[in-house]
């Protein structure tokens, strides 16, 4: 039941359905039955924040657990924030309605930088202080997760605890660890120097962090019951951890609207500009009869008619045959479709696209990065032109007419020449497809472009080079604009002020809390949405708080500066990255993980073992 | 192939779902409830599943028609049945039968507009109802452009009854309903709003029923 507060301002606001709850497979429990409640904030809207997988997978691991109820929180758009500040309503959770500020638990997921403002806009919201240290009750404790923990230091200040890694486990350990706590009327203090000692969590307050006079790190020293490094947390056997049996329907559109089941975790290319490629290691994957039963599943109670594969390069899944064949074995009678996105080209098979096409032609999308070899061997994205242009050859053959490349600008040792080999390589494709004697009749083909401003991020070869500055990626996409030659390519550019704050806060320190907070009271939030991102306010935020951003974004760093990161330990060793940086500006190669093991050091967070050193091993047994 | 009518009552916060989000819904309803669809034979089949009317968002319903085309030798409670089973919160089947008019028939519907009271008010919307005279700007479109159309709602209404009730005020009243013509009470209330000067803050609104021409049940 809503209440009528809140049924007096939905008629007044666009897509109140954002705001109802009520959706099918919502879990509604009794709050007396219950001994921790736990609000899962997505820092984003609606649509954005059910598309994703992870709300998805501890939603219904913390639902499960007799003691405990999860319930959903999303950033309101800016017309019912505003209808909910001027009639008093604080944020509330979509299942009970009920104001979080007296939950137990609130968790954020931290899924990329720009959403970071919305943390505190939600918080305040909510009507809690938005620092961590005003916050002195036990509960709620204000936890988050996902990939931007790996380096959430502009954050630490506003949040309680971070979880690296994957959260399966550690929220069980968290919810169990509170539930005593909350018995027992703990401090907070006394909770959380408990909690640090738990494998994979991460309390900043028990972490000093002390500055050189030119701005760098100069130490982290933890304090009492605090590790010296925390190490990520990751789930060791996937066929075995928790995945959701369905799925919320939700009543109003989302973004990602169909069942998703996961593949594997981690990755075996190594892309030296990749965060996920380094962050998720070591790789670990599910069965196939794991995931056509996840699909199976999920299918029936929802209802959905799409099933999408996820993972961070779907071609790479072992038994991607295998899971096909159970997958159309019961899709196809069912009218359901497979949309089997990050597909790489150099292992994109004609017997694959005459897969997708029997079930149904969407768009094909292939990731190049680069334009020129050199400039792909840096990245150690390990294709070729031939193997581009061989996929692009398949596709056009199976009868697809429109083709996306991806691109990125403002690499490492990038050159003009690179660049206006990005609009040559388009030119190539689109060359290929008129080439095709079997093309369809009376269609033309369409190539469209994408050039996204490189981002330095933390845990990747790259988290020592600078960014370019805005100034050179605006000439550097006008130079790409000026190189095409043909009609039949279009080109979308992804905004370079937002790619400029994306890196200030992707490698910050704990110094820029003070700019999100200042930015915050200027009225910035939803950053990641272009009508609602307001650059003026940020640069002022820099200016008034005395921090140079280009300091974050644009300065080098050298090999052995303490970085802000450096008490986080996400298996992969530095010394690896090491490696993996000099050999990029050598233009060397390193050769993906099943061919041959380039020792990230990653396995050690799973006892020794990765799925692609035991198939490396084998493979060079085979060839010795 | 056989073409069902099913009934749908859309009550409390499923009020909020727009149509479009009410056609992909009863979409997945129906695939969940593992009814068998009949499809089009064309290039893309796709199943056959159609609102008579659409309800604008914010209002509740007691009988929202949707006509799907079935196989198979399902009875109508049986597919009445398997429905309700999967529906999510605020839907529920109330029948289904085999259509006898179509959609296109659909001439008004009644509403139950539950107001919040302010002073006088059933007097001043008795008073506005009766004038005869209760214009309002309607969004249309002629060809492809979209335009502002003067209306008058007094001209698009049937028989309507006004009381106080609780803390409430409540109209009764028929409106023109289809594709013809058509007034949303929305449209009633800001035209009221207009014409008396008070703000028509509605508590709930609900369509009772969709009616023919002649003014009998559709």
């Amino acid at each position: 039941m809503l209440s009528e507060k809140l049924e007096r301002i939905l008629p007044l606001v666009q897509k109140p359905g954002r705001y109802t709850g009520g959706e099918l497979n919502s879990v509604v429990k009794k709050a007396e039955d219950v001994a921790v409640r736990y609000a899962f904030c997505f820092p984003d809207t609606y649509e954005i924040g059910m598309s994703h997988l992870g709300i998805k997978i501890i939603y219904s691991l913390v639902n499960a657990r007799a003691d405990a109820w999860c319930e959903r929180v999303f950033a309101p758009w800016v017309d019912m924030e505003e209808k909910m500040r001027e009639n008093g309503i604080l944020l509330y959770g979509l299942e009970s309605g009920d104001p979080i500020k007296d939950f137990d638990l609130i968790g954020f997921t931290l899924q990329y930088e720009m959403s970071y403002s919305n943390v505190l806009n939600m918080l305040d919201l909510a009507g809690l202080p938005i620092y961590a240290k005003d916050r002195t009750a036990l509960t709620p404790v204000v936890i988050a997760g996902g990939p931007c923990v790996c380096n959430a230091e502009p954050m630490a200040d506003f949040l309680d605890i971070m979880l690296p890694g994957e959260g399966e486990e550690v929220t069980n350990d968290l919810i169990d660890l509170l539930k005593i706590h909350k018995a027992k009327g703990s401090t907070k203090r006394e909770f959380l120097l408990e909690a640090a000692k738990i494998k994979g969590v991460y309390v900043p307050s028990l972490y000093d962090v002390e500055y050189n006079s030119d701005n760098t790190v100069k130490s982290i020293t933890p304090l009492e019951t605090a590790p010296e490094k925390v190490e990520k947390r990751i789930v060791s056997k996937l066929d075995e951890v928790h995945f959701p049996e369905t799925f919320i329907v939700p009543g109003v559109e989302i973004v990602h609207d169909r069942t998703v089941a996961e593949l594997f975790r981690g990755c075996i290319r190594g892309c030296r500009f990749c965060q996920a490629g380094y962050i998720y290691r070591p790789i670990r994957e599910k069965s196939a009869d794991t995931v056509n039963r996840d699909c199976m599943a999920i299918c029936d109670s929802t209802g959905y008619d799409e099933v999408s594969l996820c993972s961070l390069s779907t071609s790479d899944y072992t038994q991607l045959e295998d899971l096909l064949n159970k997958l159309l074995d019961w899709t196809q009678k069912d009218r359901i479709n497979i949309a089997l996105p990050s597909l790489r080209a150099d292992n994109f098979s004609k017997e694959l696209s005459e897969r997708l096409a029997c079930v149904r032609r969407s768009g094909l999308t292939f990731a190049p990065e680069a334009g020129t070899q050199r400039m792909r061997d840096v990245i150690n994205k390990n294709i070729t032109e031939d193997e581009i242009l061989s996929a692009a050859r398949k596709a056009f053959d199976a009868g697809w007419t429109s083709v996306k490349l991806y691109f990125m600008l403002g690499l490492p040792t990038e050159t003009d020449e690179d660049i206006v080999a990005v609009a040559q390589l388009a030119q190539k494709v689109v060359d290929e497809f008129y080439r095709n004697p079997n093309k369809p009749k009376g269609k033309g083909v369409n190539v469209s472009i994408s050039v996204a401003p490189f981002v330095p991020k933390p845990f990747t070869p790259f988290q020592w080079e600078g960014q370019n500055s805005k100034e050179e990626l605006l000439r550097k996409q006008q130079l790409v604009i000026n190189s095409l030659t043909s009609r039949k390519i279009s080109l979308t550019r992804h905004n370079t002020d937002m790619s400029f704050l994306e890196g200030v806060f992707a490698r910050g320190d704990r110094r820029l809390s003070a700019v999100i907070e200042t930015a915050w009271k200027k009225g910035c939030k939803l950053d990641g949405w272009d009508e609602c991102f307001r650059l003026e306010d940020w640069m002022q935020s820099f200016v008034d708080c005395g921090i140079d951003p280009a300091f974050y974004a644009q300065r080098e760093r050298s090999l052995d500066e303490i970085l802000p990161w450096d008490h986080l330990d996400y298996g992969v060793t530095k010394s690896h990255l090491v490696r993996e940086y000099n050999k990029a500006h050598n233009n060397e190669t390193t050769p993906h993980c099943r061919e041959k093991c380039a020792g990230c050091g990653a396995n050690k967070l799973n006892g020794g073992e990765c799925d692609a050193l035991r198939e490396s091993a084998a493979c060079q047994k085979r060839q010795g | 192939m056989r073409c069902v009518r099913v009934l749908l009552a859309k009550k409390g916060r499923a009020k909020y779902l727009s149509h479009l989000d009410m056609q992909r819904l009863m979409m997945r309803a129906v695939r969940r409830a593992k009814i068998d669809l009949w499809y089009t034979e064309g290039f893309n089949p796709h199943p056959y599943l159609a609102f008579a009317l659409p309800l604008p968002l914010g209002v509740e319903s007691e009988c929202e028609p949707i006509d799907i085309r079935l196989e198979g030798d399902a009875t109508n409670e049986q597919v009445r049945d398997a429905l309700n089973a999967v529906m999510p919160e605020g839907l529920e089947i109330t029948s289904v039968i085999d259509p006898v008019n179509k959609p296109g028939d659909i001439a008004f519907a009644r509403y139950d507009i539950e107001l919040y009271p302010f002073d006088g008010a059933v007097e001043k919307i008795k008073t506005a109802l009766e004038s005869g005279n209760l214009p309002a700007e309607k969004l249309g479109k002629s060809g492809r452009h979209k335009v502002v159309k003067q209306v008058n709602i007094a001209e698009m209404m049937g028989y309507w009854a006004v009381e106080e009730k609780d803390d409430s005020v409540n109209i009764g009243i028929v409106l023109a309903a289809g594709s013809q013509k058509n007034a949303s009470p929305f449209l009633l209330l800001e035209a009221l709003s207009a014409v008396t000067g008070e703000r028509m803050e509605y508590r709930k609104i609900t369509r009772k029923g969709l009616l023919l021409a002649n003014y009998r049940k559709f």
